[in-house]
């Protein structure tokens, strides 16, 4: 083939790239990502769209008036003695990126990316984890959280997190890079800084040797997560922006770090109590999405139950939240002939408020169980909960931290599909905020996708989740419910989460007991209550 | 309200054209004329009102609605055929296009200016790792249009299966050739014949000349040749 022809043909190929129509539910899905705010975005000095001709004819002059004004507003920066603003923002940008936090207590300190022994370091601080307070506040980018102040550090976790969502479902930990994950687990569950009562830091900090800090100490383990209820006192329902949070954290090797360690966290100046506020409530308005992998193990589950059975506590980075809930089958009934999926939504009064405003929502996918013919029932399945803003403030998803596919990073990766087992159930609880007055309508909604093995073609379901849906006592609510949300408050209890209020765990005890009444004998509940008296007894167990 | 259904009107055009050929639809006529509209009414409405009801959401929505299909062959043909992730890029062009409409300078199109938006997604998503893994097998079924009618209506006129391999790891061939471009071939390239933005477009975005656009086509279509032909040596 000669030169022209060649080319003739590459552009012929070109156009007869194949394009398909869409799937359905995609229009869906974009518009309800249109912002409701957008007129206002646009501002009001846009109101009528220059002709083209016009806008270039003033470009130079604007354009002159911009480097004049930043050129002073530059000169006026170096001048000031202030650090460049860029260089702060590309780090919140990286950070964001790499969907780490962390907060201007780290000095804007940067830990040199070497990744292979900072791993070592973290896992260890992991393993004797909230023994002293370091880890408070580094928040390690969990989707949902929000974005990092400017100048933050703890770029350690990077590498882990990047492989988070990667992995495969259950394997309870041990490679390195899911031990930092897991760090960014237990950092997230620590309490806000500066509520932890200063005696108490200060017995934290003294009581052991640093030089035993390279070791797992399950029982130093339990008196930190004891320690994270007391920081609940405050009252945690607010809705301050998360944005504000307290600035005092650090990356997890901060503490190798000599002085620039030994203010973190600074001890509560009084009077200067900032508003504890946890990362991971999501403000509806700036986000009503939310992702989560549906090929969850239970692998935490069986290490859980192996730790307490030898009477150690297990530490907080191994409690997968996800991963205790859904080793329980809810119960709840098969799809409908046909339907490849069932999802169950409903909800209840939260366990971590005491407060009508706070509910708990569940979400449970179910996979039919297959017929010898149909191995797979699903090769992917993809589920996505919108919040209905109108109706609910703020969220958070329970658990899901390495699995939350959504948000910044992974939204549209289809690797963030998952396989869900014929047969089983995939629950995801949230946690909610409501509007005042209560809202009636549409709470959430969980839309599914996947794609049928046989015909390889998509198929989507949804499934609204009424305020009707949601019981309004404990008792009213299901059994299915009462299960996954008891179990999830175990975990948030096992886990020092800043969300299990002082006295917990003890509730926990008394509603698997009335669960294990009920529940005909279920080997799974016998199970569960008995595993959660034993935490009881680790744990008082522990020096206090 | 009139403006709306005149766009709405075009995104009826855009759905007849979606089972055959893309694009050719929504942009040969006068949606130049559509498109100022929307744009004033979105930077005009609903500054009073806010929410799912305003004005200006529902402009958004029309503007949606006409160009979504569009958007998503692009990415589809970006993507290779992998319509999970095209759909996903699709969703994440709009998010940063909602939160970028104000610096829309009217200077090239919208849908020159959604290209552009949905490219850049595109290759912020092959920086990441894992994209250039071959697409599965599974994922070629990916690559048919689907049809309400049910995929019996292709049964009789399937290649035989190594046939319909072969055509599509020459496709794949072809697509990574494409990628593997120097910046400026390989986003006209793409412009011009996965987001069939005319060449007139294209060189008004680009700030060049129509013979400078087609010059480079020409430049890129015989790297291209090249490519393919050392791939298969």
């Amino acid at each position: 083939m000669n030169g022209p022809n060649r080319r003739r043909d590459i552009v012929r190929r070109l156009r007869d790239t194949p394009a398909g129509e869409p799937p359905a539910g995609l229009l869906g899905r974009l518009r309800a990502d249109v912002p409701p705010d957008l007129a206002e975005r646009l501002g009001a000095e846009r109101d009528e769209p220059a002709p083209p001709a016009r806008t270039l004819r003033w470009m130079p002059a604007a354009a002159a008036l911009v480097m004049l004004l930043g050129g002073g507003f530059l000169v006026w920066r170096v001048f000031d003695g202030m650090p460049p603003v860029e260089r702060a923002r590309d780090e919140g940008a990286v950070l964001r990126e790499i969907g780490t936090a962390g907060d201007e207590g780290a000095g804007g300190e940067i830990v040199p990316a070497d990744v292979e022994s900072g791993s070592e370091a973290v896992v260890l601080e992991g393993g004797a984890g909230v023994e002293t307070p370091r880890l408070e506040g580094t928040a390690a980018g969990r989707p949902g959280s929000p974005p990092p102040e400017p100048g933050s550090a703890a770029l350690l976790p990077l590498e882990g997190e990047r492989k988070a969502p990667a992995r495969t479902a259950s394997q309870p930990q041990v490679d390195t890079a899911e031990a930092k994950i897991r760090v960014g687990a237990a950092a997230e569950a620590a309490p806000p800084p500066p509520v932890v009562p200063e005696a108490e830091i200060r017995a934290e900090r003294a009581e052991p040797p640093p030089t035993v800090e390279g070791e797992a100490s399950p029982r130093r383990m339990v008196v930190a997560a004891q320690a994270a209820p007391e920081a609940k006192r405050v009252p945690s329902g607010d809705p301050t922006p998360a944005r504000s949070r307290p600035s005092a954290a650090a990356s997890p090797r901060a503490q190798d770090q000599g002085p620039a360690a030994g203010r973190l966290p600074s001890p509560p100046a009084a009077g200067l109590v900032p508003e504890p506020v946890d990362p991971r409530f999501v403000e509806t308005a700036s986000d009503r999405l939310s992702t989560f992998g549906l090929d969850v193990g239970t692998g935490s589950y069986a290490l859980v139950r192996g730790l307490l059975e030898r009477g150690q506590a297990p530490p907080p980075a191994a409690v997968r939240l996800e991963e205790i809930v859904n080793h329980f089958d809810p119960g709840d009934p098969e799809p409908p002939p046909g339907e490849t999926f069932g999802v169950v939504a409903d909800g209840g009064p939260s366990p971590f408020h005491d407060d009508p405003r706070y509910r708990l929502l569940r979400f449970a996918v179910r996979a039919r169980r297959a017929r010898p013919a149909e191995r797979a029932v699903a090769e992917k399945a993809w589920a996505q909960v919108e919040i209905e803003p109108r109706a609910v403030l703020r969220w958070r998803l329970l658990g899901y931290e390495n699995r939350a596919i959504a948000d910044e990073r992974f939204q549209f990766e289809s690797e963030g599909a998952g396989a869900i087992g014929p047969g089983r159930s995939v629950t995801a609880l949230y946690e909610v905020e409501l509007a005042e007055p209560a809202p009636r309508g549409t709470l959430a909604r969980l839309e599914l996708r996947w794609r049928d093995p046989t015909t390889g073609r998509f198929r989507e379901t949804e499934r609204r989740l009424h305020a009707a849906d949601v019981a309004p006592t404990w008792e009213a609510a299901s059994p299915a419910f009462r299960l996954a949300a008891t179990a999830a408050a175990f975990a948030e209890a096992l886990r020092g989460s800043p969300w299990a209020r002082p006295g917990l765990l003890a509730e926990v005890a008394r509603r698997v007991e009335r669960l294990e009444a009920e529940s005909d004998g279920r080997p799974e509940v016998g199970e569960l209550a008995r595993l959660v008296r034993r935490a009881e007894e680790v744990r008082s167990d522990d020096p206090p | 309200m009139v403006t709306l259904q005149r766009i709405e009107g075009a995104s009826g055009g855009g759905a007849a054209v979606a089972t055959g050929s893309f694009g050719t639809g929504s942009l040969g006529r006068g949606s130049l004329d559509d498109e100022r509209r929307l744009l004033a009414v979105l930077r005009r409405g609903g500054r009073a009102e806010r929410g799912a009801g305003s004005e200006a959401v529902r402009a958004a929505e029309a503007l949606l609605e006409s160009t979504y299909r569009r958007t998503y062959a692009t990415l589809l043909r970006l993507c290779g055929g992998d319509a999970d992730l095209a759909a996903d890029l699709t969703q994440e062009t709009y998010r940063k296009a909602w939160s970028a409409l104000a610096g829309f300078d009217g200077r090239a199109r919208l849908s020159t200016w959604l290209f552009r938006i949905a490219y850049t997604t595109f290759l912020n998503h092959a920086r990441r790792p894992r994209l250039f893994v071959p697409a599965a097998a599974g994922d070629e079924a990916g690559d048919e249009p689907e049809r309400p009618d049910g995929a019996s209506a292709f049964a009789g006129r399937h290649p035989a299966p190594d046939e319909a391999l072969a055509a599509s790891q020459d496709r794949e061939r072809l697509r990574r050739a494409v990628l593997g471009l120097p910046e400026e071939l390989r986003y006209t390239v793409t412009a011009r014949f996965w987001g069939e933005l005319p060449v007139r477009e294209i060189a008004r975005h680009e700030g060049i000349t129509g013979a400078a656009v087609r010059k480079r086509l020409r430049k890129a279509t015989s790297l291209l040749a090249a490519q393919l032909e050392e791939d298969l040596r």
